[in-house]
């Protein structure tokens, strides 16, 4: 190795953080032990940096310094679990608002917006609910118990008055109706009769009496029937007497 | 910028970096008040960036480099007066025997005199042993430019510091700088 090239190397070669490898690192310290005048440019060289270095190190410490950047940090972590939670709460309060105002405009646009009725689609829901003829005493219980409801329909009607039949309400429950119907000679409805057939599974008929006081004043009178502990019958009709909608005793069709 | 990184691991780097990043701080900035503000900005940054720093035996060149660019910031605005080096004289080949002792407020002063560009590097060259290529990446430079700077500021402060004839060593005299 020539002078010139281990002082090129020279700058490469730092006690703390040597840069050259292995093979030159050798080739100079080789160069130096037989070069008086590059080991002591060197060696020269070493000093004057350990002696820079040391005076650019040697730079005091503030008491407490530790203390307060660890007080800032924590305080700046604070600081961003703060923002983080409020700009979370506007959020949340801008969604919020979202929503408020966009129910009040869908409340408003059904307001204006009320739904058509199709006749033919409110006769189809009306059909759902009502059975009408030709009415049938079998039909009627198959079509209560298709939604729901075992029943057993009352023997003393004459179910040739059957005019329709469905679910009625009575105290939020749903209670199979039978509607009876008489028309006099020319056609016109003389009398009708609404029967609610009340289940011991809905309602508690102990209570019930077999006589069943009408309420004054009323156009229509009621009576209440009790043959069996499962069924009860309410019935509300017009007129004066129930016995022409019933058949005679000797014709019922079932006992 | 997410959000902060572990508070362990956050103390664990103010722990190992904090004596080296306020030198170095002092040494850019030659104010006590500065230099720990620049500190504190630095573990700041670090604490909210933390998931950039991906491998953990980096952190010290990822630390320094946060603090050196949080420094760049403070004086992009300050007009700086590009500095020739050219006042460095002719020197002798050969150190005074034995070295001056180097007062404080005159190294300060040198080193503030220097451009930053030579400041960087001779600051990371003595006093946390970066690597050549660790002071490369820093400053975002080839090596080779690096080396040069860094040639240039040590005889910058060996010409202020340590007596007029000690700027450069070698068999010839030169000029600090030569081959700009
Ligand atoms: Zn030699």
């Amino acid at each position: 190795m020539d002078c010139r090239t281990a002082r090129h190397l020279l700058e490469f070669s730092r006690p703390c953080a040597s840069e050259l490898d292995d093979h030159d690192q050798d080739a100079l310290h080789g160069h130096l032990a037989v070069c008086p005048d590059c080991d002591s440019t060197a060696r020269a060289e070493r000093e004057a940096d350990q002696h820079l270095g040391q005076a650019v190190r040697d730079v005091p410490i503030p008491q407490g310094l530790r203390e307060r950047l660890m007080r800032r940090l924590r305080e700046e972590r604070e600081a961003w679990y703060r923002r983080w939670l409020a700009r979370g709460v506007r959020v949340v309060a801008a969604v919020a608002a979202v929503v408020l105002i966009a129910w009040f405009g869908l409340s408003s646009w059904r307001k204006h917006n009320l739904p058509r009725l199709d006749p033919d689609q409110l006769t189809k829901v009306a059909l759902e609910r009502h059975q009408y003829a030709p009415p049938d005493r079998d039909e009627a219980e198959a079509w209560f118990r298709k939604n729901g409801h075992r029943v057993a329909t009352p023997d003393d009607f004459n179910y040739s008055f059957l005019f329709s039949f469905h679910l009625g309400e009575f105290l939020d429950k749903k209670v199979p109706c039978l509607l009876f119907v008489r028309t006099d000679d020319e056609g016109r409805q003389s009398q009708v009769a609404w029967v609610y057939i009340l289940s011991k599974e809905q309602f508690d008929l102990k209570a019930l009496e077999d006589k069943f006081e009408s309420p004054s004043g009323s156009h229509f009178k009621s009576q209440v029937w009790h043959p069996q502990p499962e069924f009860a019958y309410v019935i509300v009709y017009s007129g004066d007497r129930l016995d022409d909608m019933l058949v005679s005793k000797k014709d019922r069709p079932r006992s | 910028m997410g959000m902060p990184g572990s508070q362990r691991t956050v103390e664990r780097l103010v722990e190992e970096h904090y004596v080296g990043l306020y030198r170095y701080a002092y040494r850019l900035t030659g104010s006590e008040a500065d230099a720990e503000d620049l500190t504190q900005e630095t573990f700041c940054k670090a604490q909210m960036n933390l998931s950039q720093l991906r491998a953990t035996d980096r952190a010290k060149n990822w630390l320094f480099t946060i603090l050196r660019n949080a420094y760049l910031h403070r004086v992009r605005t300050e007009k700086q007066q590009p500095r020739s080096l050219d006042l460095v004289g002719d020197v002798p080949d050969v150190l005074p025997e034995p070295l001056p002792d180097v007062d404080p407020d005159q190294l300060q002063q040198a080193l503030a005199e220097l451009p930053e560009v030579y400041r960087t590097p001779i600051l990371l060259y003595y006093f946390e042993e970066f690597s050549y290529r660790d002071i490369a990446e820093q400053m975002d430079l080839p090596i080779g430019t690096v080396m040069s700077r860094l040639a240039r500021a040590k005889g910058w402060l060996r010409s202020r510091l340590l007596g007029p004839d000690a700027a450069t060593l070698g068999p010839r005299p030169r000029r600090a700088t030569d081959g700009l």
